[in-house]
């Protein structure tokens, strides 16, 4: 079992450090780049909580579409069935209204928000 | 030749001196010096705040070379837009290390937070509004603009082609950006009137002192186009900062920036096509920051900044869904 404080608290005291204390004291151009450390570390941490995945349901939902292949691991699957419906998009094969075009909307809609709250949880939609 | 006597050449002057100036902020893709000339004799003669622009190390294929966007400029000036006055060009590496151009430096800040927060500028829309009119007059054939080709199919067909091709250069797959490319293919528009399109003409990249527009920069990817890409650019979700609820680049309503580019161009603008390109235009947008993102990943150019533009991503794409109704 690893210790305390964990990576998670690690670097929300790194990041409140930076913001609070070192980035007063500097130059603007230095606070730049406290800010954009500030904001790599937020993201870093926010994907951390997360797990490997930004959205878990992400690949049942292009299993749906596609169907399993039992032997693959999660990763490649993901990268595999990513590439198929990104091509299958692009050659139109969602493009009627109706069921799948509905599924394949609702997949590209929970993928989008999982990341946006990764990324930029104070964008307002 | 070292840059002093490349200046003096140029300018027809006896003798010139160079104070060394900083690298200025802004520009992720280029790089901007700024410089202060003391020049004696000939028509130039006296002191001048000047900024040298170079390529950065690493750029993004939409980039347009050094001559090119020197021509752009020049074009630009012609025509009546407020732009920095272009001096100089200089395609030999051997003067300042690499290729650049001199132009005359503005007053004032293109920062779009800052510029954003000052709230509701209408006059400043307007203004701008008559500056992209004026841009947009300038329309093909023109001799010293050859290098801007010529539209191979429509303007929309042309940029969906091309940024299917630059996300076969990717190495993960990004759905939402192909949805919103399909969208794009079968809500293409018929051909409309070509003009000189600015393509990065957005809050960010003009300058502004105290409330006042000083200048448009950043010509490295004007093309020729269907004017509503630019209207649409100005006016898109990812360039308003500061200020999203204010349509037209986070400083106006779109009406008040619709209105005033009637007016000055003539032209009617049509909501529909601005739609479409704003949809294209955050599909464009999220190219180029994959592009930017990739520039660091590829360990071409250390920057944490490129790095960050790869997590913009998901604002863009969310805004993709938003006008392609996918979100609801």
């Amino acid at each position: 079992m690893r210790n305390r404080p964990d990576a998670r608290e690690l670097l929300d005291a790194a990041e409140r450090t930076l913001s609070g204390e070192v980035a007063p004291d500097l130059s603007n151009r230095q606070r730049y780049n406290v800010a954009l450390i500030a904001s790599a570390l937020g993201i870093a941490g926010r994907e951390l909580d997360g797990g490997p995945m930004a959205w878990p349901e992400e690949l049942a939902a292009l299993k749906e579409l596609y169907g399993a292949d039992g032997l693959e691991s999660d990763e490649k699957a993901l990268h595999r069935l990513n590439r198929k419906f990104a091509a299958d998009l692009r050659a139109g094969v969602y493009d009627a209204p109706g069921k799948e075009r509905k599924a394949a909307a609702k997949l590209l809609r929970g993928d989008v928000l999982a990341r946006l709250a990764e990324d930029s949880p104070r964008y307002s939609k | 030749m070292p840059l002093g006597p490349f200046i003096r050449d140029a300018a027809g002057a006896d003798s010139v001196t160079i104070e060394d100036g900083d690298l200025l902020t802004g520009g992720a893709i280029q790089e901007n010096r700024a410089l202060t000339v003391i020049v004696h004799g000939g028509a130039f003669d006296g002191r001048h705040d000047l900024v040298l622009r170079a390529e950065a190390a690493a750029t993004i294929s939409e980039s347009r070379p050094l001559d090119q966007q020197f021509a752009l400029l020049n074009a630009a000036q012609a025509a009546g837009v407020t732009v920095p006055r272009p001096l100089w060009h200089c395609g030999d590496a051997s003067v300042a290390g690499k290729p650049f151009y001199l132009m005359e430096r503005i007053s004032g800040s293109a920062l779009g937070n800052r510029i954003t927060r000052a709230g509701a500028q209408p006059a400043l829309a307007e203004t701008l509004a008559r500056e992209l009119s004026r841009i947009h007059a300038i329309q093909p054939p023109q001799a010293e603009l050859g290098f801007l080709g010529t539209i191979r199919s429509t303007p929309a067909v042309d940029a969906i082609a091309t940024y299917r091709a630059y996300l076969d250069e990717m190495p993960e797959p990004h759905p939402v950006l192909e949805w919103t490319l399909r969208w794009l293919e079968t809500n293409a528009p018929v051909m409309g009137e070509t003009v000189l399109c600015h393509r990065d003409f957005r809050t960010g990249n003009y300058m502004v002192d105290e409330g006042e527009l000083t200048g448009v920069l950043d010509w490295e990817f004007a093309g020729w186009g269907d004017p509503h890409e630019d209207i649409a650019w100005f006016c898109a979700r990812c360039w308003r900062f500061a200020g999203p609820r204010l349509e037209a680049g986070g400083i106006a309503d779109r009406q008040t920036f619709y209105r005033a580019y009637e007016q000055a161009s003539g032209r009617s603008v049509d909501p529909g096509l601005v739609h479409f390109w704003e949809t294209m235009a955050h599909v464009r947008w999220a190219v180029i920051a994959l592009q930017q993102a990739m520039r660091h990943r590829s360990g071409d150019e250390f920057s944490l900044e490129l790095a960050l533009i790869g997590r913009r991503i998901a604002e863009i794409e969310h805004e993709c869904l938003n006008l392609t109704g996918a979100l609801s």
